[in-house]
């Protein structure tokens, strides 16, 4: 053999078993880690059966798994939280009773997925159903994006359809098998695997085993994962569907000035959401709430809207750049005239410091933990309480 | 299809590979004519309609050709030379018609004050680079130098897939006699060692290094279209980060060209050569695109005079072939001013050479010192070549410009001033003012400009770690005698292969080669 020949056995045989190695143990993993229909109905049914911490993979598409649960949920519930991650924080502790709440909310949810879902709930389950909160989320722009108002279903049917979770081409499995988030996650698994006591029973439980076994949290309550990632730290939603932001990390004072001034940056996504449409929520999904009100209200139903809280001084430091400062401004104006019109109120709890929220409550820019969920909740029903709340919008001076 | 894709690397380079080394041991012209056609999938990979317009234009300048080289050889020197300007002027129309028609409209209606017009032309890409290859070959046809009209092979030259998007601008003097030795359709493990290793390099440089800086580049060369003025930091930051991203881009990609050129036995024309290590702008231009500076000295600034007439008439041909330079890389004023610039720095130089000529001086004799300094200089006057190069606008680059001139304040981030702790607190107190930068904020940027800058003035190119096994038709003196020159043995196959699975496993954020677009 010559040198050159040699040199391409090496480079060629390295490569190809290595590549060979993760492409197999992703697709294991992957096999998983993108959810199924069983995997939802396992998870869902042991939720309801233990109370625990768990959720149906993937974290990007986890409505099948909250439809099974709102259906075993919706006898003991009467009210229900809409929204995406930014409101994924808000518990059934946060309401005061009689109000026992299921959150709905989940990652990535569009404001018109929302409002649908509100429809859909004021439609087939307004007999038990009295009151819905809907996250209105500005700061990545959910409230502006183009996206038309489709009909949804959330029947358990539904979510046991095939297409509930539309199929994944080979090839598509391949590039998710091989990309970086993928093999750092592989990595991170070998190396759990490699420190356990048993790293041959750890791996098959990791590589093949469906879930996890059960285990308990630091505030002892019982959990279990049915994803491939993020195990054994209990993250995944509460039996109130709320989620429990474990293994995040919490902002600094320092990092989290940055982000806020780094998101007033015209090229930032916050920028350029917030003025893409020149501050203008969409027009049609006003018109499609402003029609939901008062057929909620005639069933005895209740709405709530809710601007979540972005980190402390964020939205200080978009009204000091003119250019975000207008389109906030007109946002936060054409909303709060909306809602007089409708008599309805919007918690803006934009400002989450006029709530008491500190920055260590905040997992990023736009992303609060229960702990500032609960003290903006807090406030409001004080408010309410003593009368100070009324239809527009509602933030404390 | 993109170089740096899954289905490049895992589908059609292994199957083009593979198909043409077996046809090759039955028939170099099914191997030849199967590498045409993979070619053809390549470009049409991208948008299949345009594959019509690749081979309408292959066919069209190959039958001109043709015709071109019999009347030659007839003796009828006008009519040859007519032919050839009437199929040039055709290749350039369609080049015309596909990159300048909306520029063209748009300063049209902007002069008689209409409204702006728009026409959906979608530019085919490539279409600059294989027009100016066929150029050339008609050129030298009606100079009498081209010796061979093999159809397959031209087709081949014009198609070849390592060159066809973002070049290198081929000649045909020197790829048809490659096409033509039954040596290039035999499998050589060195060929292969040499061309995967290349592949490799060029693909590091282009999904770890370029996109990684690149990252930075869009936030900060948004800044003026904003409204916000750049600080003197921010628009330093901007152009270096701006520079060192194309820099690897066409380092790599031009790398990569040259890799799986190599994989089938064929050499291409060196493209790139450490650029940001010249003395001074002519010097740039002859290690930058090297086959375009090229194809511009040999049909444009020659043809209007080139040396041989008055200094007056030579500054003349040397602005207006920037100029058109400029135009080439795109239709828009930004293009022609960078154009403009750099045609206005050639003429500086060739007039200072001129100078220093008559006082005497030879730069043969030029110090160390000297050398770094023309380095230096060059390097500053490139980059506000690129201020202009990437700005969406004039008024753009020119805020961009200003900010680069401290006109616009020399605060440093204040985030430093917290992050620096005593050391910030002591430049404070001394007089350095620390202001809220915006497109600052994430940090890394300026860790990613110091390591590459050093990369790009001290490492050694790919050409010369690789310069023991030829790696491209030239590779400019002087020989690189340093200690990173690679060989093939199995110990130097492990950290090439641990940088391929690096590279596969960042492939998922793909992103385009910036010379695409031109």
């Amino acid at each position: 053999m010559t040198a050159p020949a040699r040199y391409l056995a090496v480079l060629l045989g390295l490569f190809g078993l290595v590549l060979a190695a993760i492409l197999g143990l992703n697709l294991a993993l992957g096999e998983r880690a993108l959810g199924s229909v069983e995997i939802n109905e396992l998870a869902s049914a042991w939720q309801q059966k233990t109370r625990g911490i768990t959720y149906g993979p993937p974290t990007t598409n986890t409505r099948p798994f909250k439809i099974l649960r709102l259906a075993d949920r919706l006898r003991d519930i009467n009210g229900v939280v809409v929204g995406a991650s930014s409101v994924m924080g808000v518990t059934d502790t946060m309401f005061p009773p009689p109000l026992r709440v299921y959150n709905m909310s989940v990652a990535g949810n569009s404001t018109a997925a929302a409002i649908a879902e509100a429809e859909y709930l004021e439609q087939h389950h307004s007999d038990r159903i009295r009151w819905m909160l809907i996250g209105l989320d500005w700061s990545v722009g959910m409230i502006f994006h183009p996206i038309r108002v489709m009909s949804v279903d959330l029947s358990p049917a539904a979510a046991l359809s095939r297409s509930a979770l539309p199929a994944v081409p080979l090839l598509k499995k391949v590039e998710d098998a091989l990309s970086l988030p993928r093999v750092s996650n592989l990595g991170r698994a070998l190396k759990s695997v490699a420190m356990a006591p048993d790293p041959l029973g750890s791996f098959r439980h990791t590589f093949f085993d469906i879930a996890s076994a059960e285990y308990r949290c630091a505030d002892g309550a019982l959990a279990r994962d049915y994803d491939v990632a993020n195990r054994g730290i209990c993250a995944g939603f509460r039996y109130d569907g709320s989620w429990t932001f474990a293994g995040e990390k919490h902002l600094t004072p320092a990092l989290a000035a940055m982000l806020a001034r780094g998101a007033t940056a015209p090229s930032s996504k916050f920028s350029r959401f917030l003025c893409e449409s020149a501050g203008l929520p969409r027009d049609e999904y006003l018109e499609r709430l402003r029609a939901l009100i008062p057929r909620f209200e005639k069933k005895g139903g209740r709405l709530l809207f809710l601007m979540p809280p972005v980190v402390p001084g964020m939205e200080k430091e978009m009204l000091r750049r003119p250019e975000t400062r207008a389109c906030l401004e007109r946002a936060k104006a054409v909303l709060g005239e909306w809602a007089r019109n409708n008599l309805v109120t919007i918690i803006d709890a934009g400002a989450s410091e006029r709530f008491g929220c500190e920055v260590s409550e905040f997992l990023d820019e736009n992303h609060a933990f229960p702990e500032c969920l609960t003290r903006v909740f807090s406030r409001y029903w004080r408010d309410s309480a003593a009368g100070r709340v009324g239809p527009g919008l509602y933030r404390p001076e | 299809m993109l170089f740096n894709s899954y289905a490049f690397i895992f589908f059609f380079l292994p199957v083009a590979f593979c198909v043409f080394y077996l046809l090759g041991r039955a028939s170099y012209q099914a191997a030849a004519g199967w590498l045409a056609a993979a070619s053809l999938f390549f470009y049409g990979w991208w948008n299949p309609a345009y594959v019509w317009l690749l081979i309408a234009s292959t066919a069209f300048n190959y039958l001109l050709g043709m015709r071109i080289a019999r009347v030659a050889a007839r003796g009828e020197r006008a009519a040859a030379k007519g032919l050839t300007v009437f199929a040039v002027a055709a290749d350039l129309l369609v080049l015309g018609y596909y990159k300048y028609t909306n520029f063209f409209l748009a300063n049209a209606a902007a002069l008689i004050g209409a409204p702006p017009q728009h026409a959906e032309i979608i530019l085919p890409l490539g279409i600059s680079f294989f027009t100016f290859t066929q150029i050339a070959f008609l050129v030298d046809t009606c100079q009498g130098k081209v010796k061979e009209y093999n159809p397959v092979h031209y087709c081949l030259f014009v198609t070849y897939f390592p060159h066809l998007i973002a070049g290198p601008i081929l000649h045909h003097a020197e790829m048809m006699p490659q096409f033509g030795r039954p040596e290039t359709y035999r499998l050589h493990a060195e060929n292969v060692a040499v061309g995967l290793t290349i592949f490799v390099l060029g693909l590091a440089k282009k999904v770890l290094i370029a996109d990684g800086v690149g990252s930075y580049v869009g936030a900060l060369f948004d800044l003026p279209r904003a409204g916000v003025q750049p600080t003197l930091l921010e628009a330093w930051c901007a152009v270096l980060a701006y520079s060192l991203q194309l820099y690897f881009d066409f380092s790599g990609y031009s790398d990569m060209a040259i890799g799986l050129s190599r994989m089938f036995g064929v050499k291409l024309p060196l493209n790139f050569h450490s650029p940001y290590k010249a003395s001074n702008i002519s010097e740039l231009w002859q290690r930058w695109h090297m086959t375009l500076s090229r194809f511009l000295r040999d049909y444009v600034f020659i043809p209007l005079g080139g040396h041989r007439k008055s200094a007056a008439r030579r500054y003349f041909s040397l602005f207006t072939t920037m100029l058109l330079c400029g135009l080439w890389h795109g239709a828009g004023w930004t293009y022609v001013a960078f154009g403009a610039l750099h045609g206005a720095y050639l003429v500086a130089y060739q007039a200072w050479r001129t100078l220093r000529k008559r006082m005497g001086y030879n730069r043969r004799n030029a110090s160390r010192a000297g050398l770094m300094a023309g380095c230096l200089v060059t390097f500053i006057a490139w980059l506000v070549g690129l201020a202009f190069f990437r700005s969406d606008s004039v008024a753009d680059a020119m805020v961009l410009v200003h900010g680069m001139s401290g006109l616009h304040g020399c605060a440093l981030p204040d985030d430093w001033l917290a992050k620096w702790g005593a050391f910030g607190q002591w430049l404070a107190t001394h007089g350095v003012a620390f202001t809220e930068s915006r497109a600052l904020v994430p940090s890394g940027l300026i860790n990613w400009i110091v390591i590459l800058l050093a990369v790009v003035w001290l490492a050694p190119n790919t050409q010369q770690i690789m310069a023991r096994f030829g790696p491209a038709l030239v590779v400019p003196a002087p020989e690189y005698r340093g200690w990173l020159q690679w060989r093939p043995a199995a110990w130097t196959a492990v950290p090439v292969a641990a940088l391929a699975l690096l590279v596969i496993v960042n492939l998922h954020k793909q992103s385009e080669f910036l010379y695409f677009q031109f």
